[in-house]
């Protein structure tokens, strides 16, 4: 099925002798030049018709080839005005292309000079004054140019040289009919009016009855919009936070500056651990301290030297309460588990927590390490959680986190016991590969805090891998580069 | 978390029995350490709390038990010994703790002193704190002449360290030796400096700097005297024993050292195993297993501890001598869960009645969320951490107190931002050559000011050749009756907005942000050649006026 546009070219074409340019059509067809073309495209994807294309070179005048050609070139100017006063200072020329002027000038022996007092002086040859009346090759070019003319190449290369000229790129088009286009008009070209955009005025006079609405080609390629959206960080974890949810979690906070007693001390963290050394954690340089709680301080001291009242050896060093109050930026979430059970009563029980919460560790920005990355802890307060469930929980999440392929293996932290480590496979690179840990808080840390030795189930993944590998981003930097164009192309978060 | 490498002929050799490497990797990802190669060396991280598996030798030990090769407790046999030493009290304010032990007919090859080295620097590096807690002496027992004694001694005082040919004194060697450079830092608090001394006058080391040369070990060398001095007895204690499992598993025959300390005579190494009470009910229940005391015993001898006694419902729990990570029972009930496999554990979801709940404030976040995305507004994020100029400099904004960090490695990032703002013109910067307009927002956490009170702030920024005033009004108005909320404008100036083009809003008389078209002055210092309007608002105090009305 044909356009109106595409059966008026194609008719033209006809006449034509099946040979033209779009040009000649526009002429004939009385069509802008953009329509045919756009016509002649849907009509060779119809095989009607060919569109032969050439990239060829034309030479065009620059601004100062058409200041040249109205004024003269520069070293006509020039001669012209020792003839007419034999002033050269007042002549017209700016001081850079007087000295061209000058070159050319005595380049082709139309002056000699002469040094006199420290000025000089110009007096025009026979060959000058001849020159005064005759055109230049150059001049003869530049006419022959502006007139679309072709002239030969060494001029040429002046004109380009002197920056009178350029080159400009064109594409020349030719139009064949093809066999089908030929049968199609010796059959005989109807026209009918077709329009292409339905308009309130049409449709408030009714005369899209008299019309006929062009047909689109609906495959073609048209400008893509992509939709404004959450960061695609905010949405995974606004499903983590729904996964906590569905399974009876509560939302627990706390602050992300936080004194080393929540974040280590209360955790049951020696204060000689090598992750509270300068290296790993950010501290605060105004104000260094905060407050502790006296109450809580005495019993934590008391773990940490002795193992309290509990049949526990403790760590067996002083325990220095300065250092549990300077503020760090936390190094993980649990410091909001721990805060959290501080405030718990017997009839709060049976409890399960959540919390989604930036963790900072003091490390160098590269493609695989952030300073600042969340975490997501979650604690079960209940005297009969077990080991079982621990692995129950972790199992479910990472399920609806998508991955079905898991391993538990013991691992170490100081403040839980038994402590797990979580493997994914990775299909690709056939490996297991560390994810989280999780554990049950020791009685050390529980006891002090909650008044007596509940299970604690307790756990706090990172998720950055799994955000990385479910966008397919390479680069964890990529996170936080805010690009807008990447942004705008990430699919969305379906999970849900 | 220290890295070990064992040689696969010695460790293969030392368990008794070959695997393929399938089972191999297996068996030592499930026993709890990190496995990070199985050929052709066996690499593996060892987890900070079990030093014995630093040396090839615990480390086959603890898997023989486990792979059932070998199970309960090694029998450390002690030879009768007269060799002697004294502890001068002159050391308690120095370097308190001193321990040691001899080694005879040890049959010296490469894997033997290649282990010793090993188990040496790792022991140092780690349980012993960069030598601070534990520092270990490995010296030529026939060059020593008993008794020794463990004293201080003045920085004048002299002898020849190893690897000199001369002698140094004491603030020679603190100053010159490489080892002194590194560790001189242990003693720098100190007027005399610990030695250990023989009965010639002959130094054997400077702990926890150096040995000397006169006790110098070679591949001749056939006994041993180790001597260890710390700040923390048990640390000590527990490397000598690790130190001496090692040889002992070697061939070794151990000699103690009696030392005279404070008075009373203390013999070393003390390979008794210390008795810890367990319930079996109380391991039954954390692992959520019903294992008989049987059942749970066999398990026990498979992680290498020894039996004393079994009762209804307790055993009596034998702990290795060189196990330093055992302090409440729940670190035995660990080894059982380890021992049963974790692989063998059914995962469960217990009925438990919870009912789950947001938090408040972050219902409130994802509305104010959902509200700018429907203004056709982008969500950005940027890191918590930023910068001074960044965040004053740029914005000439200098009155702010910022809360800085002290140690960051990143200069970059040293400050936790107290305003969104910044970071959105920040990233218009970044994003110029994208198209127009780019109107973008964030919702996250700032720390205004030192009072260290963390805030949830909301903050949009329209950025185009058109960018003004009234436009960002216009959103500002709809987000806010999109709550329901009446604000008030109020004029007011800001460094970084242009003046007469500013105000500041409030609800209910209580300030709650800011608004207004960037300064071309701060656009300038962010390279942005595009105008800016923006506002600025303080979610956590809108939210405290109307927070009842958000839960459910």
């Amino acid at each position: 099925m044909l356009s109106k546009q595409e059966k008026i070219i194609l008719k033209v074409l006809g006449e034509l002798g099946g040979e033209s340019t779009p040009s000649e059509i526009a002429k004939f067809s009385e069509l802008p030049e953009v329509a045919v073309m756009r016509s002649l495209l849907y009509l060779s994807s119809k095989n009607l018709a060919t569109v032969e294309e050439k990239k060829i070179s034309n030479l065009i005048l620059t601004k100062e080839g058409k200041k040249s050609l109205t004024n003269g070139l520069i070293e006509k100017i020039f001669i012209k005005s020792i003839k007419d006063k034999n002033k050269p200072n007042e002549v017209e020329l700016s001081e850079e292309e007087r000295k061209i002027a000058i070159g050319i000038a005595r380049r082709n022996a139309w002056i000699s000079i002469e040094k006199t007092n420290d000025s000089l002086s110009f007096s025009l040859t026979d060959k000058g004054k001849s020159a005064l009346y005759e055109k230049t090759p150059e001049e003869t070019a530049l006419e022959e140019i502006s007139n679309e003319k072709k002239v030969n190449e060494n001029i040429a290369n002046t004109l380009l040289k002197r920056n009178l000229v350029e080159k400009k790129f064109d594409t020349v088009r030719k139009v064949y009919l093809t066999e089908l286009g030929k049968m199609e008009v010796s059959k005989g070209i109807e026209i009918t009016d077709e329009i292409s955009e339905l308009t309130p005025e049409m449709l408030k006079n009714q005369s899209w009855r008299n019309l006929t609405l062009k047909k689109f080609d609906v495959s073609a390629d048209v400008k893509v919009l992509f939709p404004s959206k959450k960061h695609f960080v905010n949405q995974a974890i606004d499903y983590i936070r729904k996964i906590w949810l569905e399974m009876g979690f509560k939302e627990m906070t706390g602050p992300m500056i936080d004194t080393s007693f929540w974040v280590f001390d209360a955790l049951f963290q020696p204060q000689d651990h090598p992750a509270r050394d300068m290296q790993d954690t950010f501290f605060i340089e105004s104000p260094r301290f905060g407050q502790i709680d006296p109450e809580l301080s005495k019993k934590v001291c008391a773990m940490h030297e002795n193992g309290g009242d509990i049949n526990s050896r403790g760590w067996g060093y002083t325990w220095d309460e300065r250092i549990g109050q300077e503020y760090v930026l936390r190094t993980h979430t649990t410091s909001l588990s721990v805060r959290t059970l501080s405030t718990l009563k017997q009839e709060d029980l049976p409890a399960k927590f959540f919390s989604v919460g930036k963790v900072f560790r003091n490390e160098k920005l590269d493609w695989k390490h952030l300073f600042e990355f969340y975490q997501t802890d979650g604690i079960v307060v209940d005297e009969d959680a077990n080991f079982k469930h621990l692995l129950g929980y972790l199992k479910r999440f990472l399920n609806k986190m998508g991955h079905t392929k898991i391993r538990f293996r013991p691992a170490y932290f100081p403040y839980t016991e038994p402590s797990i480590e979580v493997d994914i496979y990775n299909k690709d690179k056939g490996e297991w590969i560390e994810l989280l840990g999780a554990g049950i808080f020791r009685p050390e840390v529980v006891v002090p805090l909650l008044g007596e030795d509940i299970p604690v189930l307790a756990w706090g993944p990172g998720f950055g891998r799994i955000i990385m590998e479910y966008y397919g981003l390479k680069d964890i930097r990529q996170k936080y580069t805010n690009d807008l164009d990447m942004m705008k192309k990430l699919p969305i978060w379906v999970k849900g | 978390m220290p890295t070990v490498n064992f040689d696969k002929d010695d460790f293969i050799s030392l368990l008794g029995k070959t695997f393929d490497d399938k089972t191999l990797s297996d068996r030592i990802s499930m026993i709890g350490t990190d496995l990070e190669n199985i050929t052709p060396e066996i690499v593996v991280e060892v987890f900070p709390d079990r030093p014995d598996m630093l040396s090839i030798e615990g480390f086959t030990t603890a898997l023989k038990g486990f792979m059932e090769i070998e199970t309960g407790p090694i029998d450390f046999k002690l030879q009768s010994s007269s060799y002697k030493g004294i502890v001068d009290s002159k050391v308690k304010s120095v370097r308190p703790f001193a321990v040691g032990a001899i080694v005879k007919g040890i049959k010296f090859d490469d894997d033997a002193i290649r282990s010793l080295m090993q188990i040496q620097e790792k022991l140092h590096v780690t349980h012993g704190r960069n030598r601070k807690k534990v520092a270990i002496g490995v010296h030529d027992l026939d060059k020593i002449t008993f008794p020794i004694e463990y004293t201080t001694k003045p920085k004048d005082f002299s002898f020849t360290p190893l690897d000199f040919d001369k002698n140094l004194t004491i603030k020679e060697i603190l100053n010159i030796h490489p080892k002194g450079i590194v560790y001189s830092y242990l003693l720098s608090d100190f007027n005399e400096c610990p030695i250990w001394i023989d009965n010639a006058g002959q130094v054997l080391s400077m702990p926890p700097i150096i040995n000397s040369e006169h006790t110098k070990v070679n591949e001749k060398t056939k006994n041993l005297f180790i001597d260890i001095t710390g700040t923390n007895q048990k640390s000590i204690e527990y490397a000598l024993n690790i130190i001496l499992m090692g040889l002992f598993i070697r061939g070794g025959k151990i000699h103690p050292l009696i030392l005279n300390d404070e008075g009373k005579n203390l013999t070393y190494p003390n390979f008794n195993r210390e008795l810890i009470e367990l319930n079996t009910s109380y391991s039954n229940k954390i692992l959520g297993l019903n294992l008989s005391e049987k059942e749970t015993a066999e398990l026990l001898l498979k992680m290498r501890y020894g039996i004393n006694s079994i009762s209804n419902k307790k055993i009596i729990v034998e702990i290795p001598p060189y196990r330093a990570d055992i302090i409440h029972p729940i670190d035995i009930i660990e080894d059982i869960s380890i021992a049963y496999g974790f692989e063998n554990f059914n995962p469960e979801i217990p009925d438990i009645a919870t009912i789950g709940q947001e938090n408040p404030i972050e219902i409130f976040v994802r509305k104010t969320e959902e509200v700018m995305v429907g203004f056709n507004f982008f969500e950005v994020k940027n890191y918590i951490l930023s910068n001074e100029d960044i965040l004053i400099n740029k914005m000439l904004d200098r009155k702010r107190k910022l809360v800085k960090t002290r140690n960051a490695v990143n200069t970059e990032y040293d400050t936790v931002r107290n305003s969104l703002l910044p970071l959105l013109i920040k990233t218009l910067s970044s994003n110029s050559h994208y198209e127009y307009p780019q109107n973008i927002f964030e919702v996250g956490l700032v720390v205004p000011d030192q009072t260290l009170v963390e805030k949830y702030y909301l903050s949009s920024a329209m950025c185009h050749p058109k960018a003004n005033f009234s436009e960002i009004k216009g959103i500002l108005h709809g987000f806010f009756s999109s709550f329901g909320l009446k604000y008030l404008i109020k004029k007011e100036e800001f460094p970084f907005f242009i003046e007469g083009r500013a105000c500041s809003l409030e609800i209910d008389g209580k300030y709650v942000g800011k608004m207004g078209e960037l300064s071309p002055e701060v656009l300038y210092n962010f390279k942005l050649e595009m105008p800016v309007s923006a506002f600025e608002i303080d979610l956590s105090s809108i939210f405290e006026l109307f927070k009842g009305k958000i839960q459910g």
